[in-house]
């Protein structure tokens, strides 16, 4: 079951329609928690390597924002750009 | 003396929320479903109270008078959701289905095209479908101009796909007040109709609304403006953009006709030729993609059987062959704009 931690979108107060308690119950089981909790209680990786690979990502996720919000914005050519798959030995 | 028939203005959404209520209240077997019509209604800390109401707000305040029997929030399930609304209208109800954007369209394809829409012929006309689909659709355009953001998979069109299916009926209101009269004919029709509903239009455009139930014909375009010297063909928000360019065009003293479809399946062909008739010349203002579009084959139809009115190529002025792009500055683009509907009329006023 997936459940959604955050409104739909900005403006969606989830308060309005969620039971009390519903929220942390279904962090409670986490699906990512509990495979974090699982991988190292079968010693298949360590709290650091984990944590290690969570930063890496953290940060990659920081640079393509600050590369997002520095870049320029997109040409009027790229209105049609990668619609379609180039033919083979196009491009 | 004739009593003048009571007004008041309502957005586009109220209007619709009318049609819906006004028939519930005539019509015990009409009945809504689909997500977040009421959002979180019937949840026991809330009571009965609607969080949304869909997203045209079309569906607000419903769950309070008609109770979750027949204001029915859906799970996230188009298939399902649309599939035992096509079961219902085949067994005694009158369901207003909500797909909340016409995006999600292909989640319940088979329902609508396999089953709602082809089920009185496959029967010999035994069994009837009066079922309503609302779905909105177009880009979100927040302001006067495009640029809603709402990118590829929230912004599409689509309504020349559910035009192309026989048996399916699809109208395109343009006010509020024909939202209003189209929405109660749909509900009131033995079959199926596909009622779209402009994202742009469902939260801006306004107007005067008479308090009574009434109906707008099926099947039958309006002329919005009057002129002699060209034809605009538009359709839901489109009918806007050639209102605009009339304006402009009326500037430089060509008088542009405008007509605005509401229906696209059955068309009204011949409105169209008749308009023509009297202008010579005629451009089609579709939001669609081109391949396969309204566009298209309203020009197909006057180049078929319309021909010798013609002093000019026909024009389509269409969306861009590609997906809608998230980019605000790429969404502007995408879109039909007014300047390419004056650009075209000039081109054929030569």
């Amino acid at each position: 079951l997936t459940y959604r931690y955050y409104g739909h979108h900005q403006t969606d107060d989830t308060r309005r329609y969620r039971l009390p308690g519903e929220e942390e119950a279904a962090r409670a089981r986490d699906c990512v928690a509990l495979l974090r909790a699982r991988l190292e209680s079968l010693g298949v990786a360590q709290a650091d390597e984990l944590e290690a690979i969570e930063a890496e990502n953290k940060a990659l996720l920081e640079q393509a924002v600050v590369f997002a919000r520095s870049s320029d914005l997109p040409p009027a050519s790229e209105l049609t750009t990668d619609v379609y798959v180039p033919a083979p030995g196009e491009r | 003396m004739t009593a003048v028939p009571a007004t008041r203005e309502l957005s586009f959404g109220q209007a619709i929320n009318e049609a819906l209520r006004q028939a519930m209240r005539a019509d015990p077997t009409v009945i809504v479903l689909g997500e977040d019509i009421a959002g979180g209604a019937g949840r026991a800390h809330l009571g009965f109270v609607d969080a949304w109401g869909g997203a045209m707000r079309a569906t607000r305040g419903l769950i309070q008078e008609f109770g979750p029997e027949r204001v029915i929030d859906t799970p996230i399930s188009e298939m399902g959701f649309v599939g035992a609304a096509v079961g219902a209208a085949m067994t005694g109800l009158r369901p207003v289905v909500e797909v909340m954007f016409v995006d999600l369209i292909g989640m319940c394809l088979d329902q609508i095209v396999n089953q709602a829409a082809k089920m009185h012929y496959m029967m010999g006309g035994a069994v009837r479908v009066p079922l309503v689909i609302r779905t909105a659709y177009g880009t979100r355009g927040d302001k006067r101009t495009y640029g809603g953001g709402a990118a590829a998979q929230h912004s599409q069109t689509l309504y020349s796909v559910l035009a192309h299916f026989p048996g399916l009926k699809v109208v395109v209101p343009s006010t509020a007040f024909n939202a209003k009269g189209l929405t109660t004919s749909a509900i009131r029709d033995d079959g199926p109709v596909v009622v779209m509903e402009h994202k742009f239009l469902g939260l801006h455009a306004r107007s005067h609304v008479p308090t009574e139930p009434y109906t707008v014909p099926i099947g039958k375009a309006e002329i919005a403006r009057r002129g002699k010297d060209v034809t605009l063909v538009g359709m839901g928000r489109t009918t806007h953009l050639c209102l605009e360019a009339a304006a402009l065009l009326e500037k430089d003293g060509i008088s542009a006709e405008v007509v605005d479809l509401l229906t696209l399946n059955p068309l009204d062909e011949e409105s169209v030729f008749e308009s023509v008739s009297r202008t010579h010349r005629l451009v089609v203002v579709d939001e669609d993609t081109p391949v396969c579009s309204i566009a298209r084959d309203v020009a197909a139809r006057v180049a078929e059987k319309a021909f010798d009115f013609l002093d000019a190529p026909i024009r389509t002025v269409t969306a861009a062959d590609a997906p809608v792009p998230f980019a605000a500055v790429l969404e502007a683009l995408y879109s039909p704009r007014v300047e390419q509907i004056v650009a075209a009329v000039r081109e054929q006023l030569g």
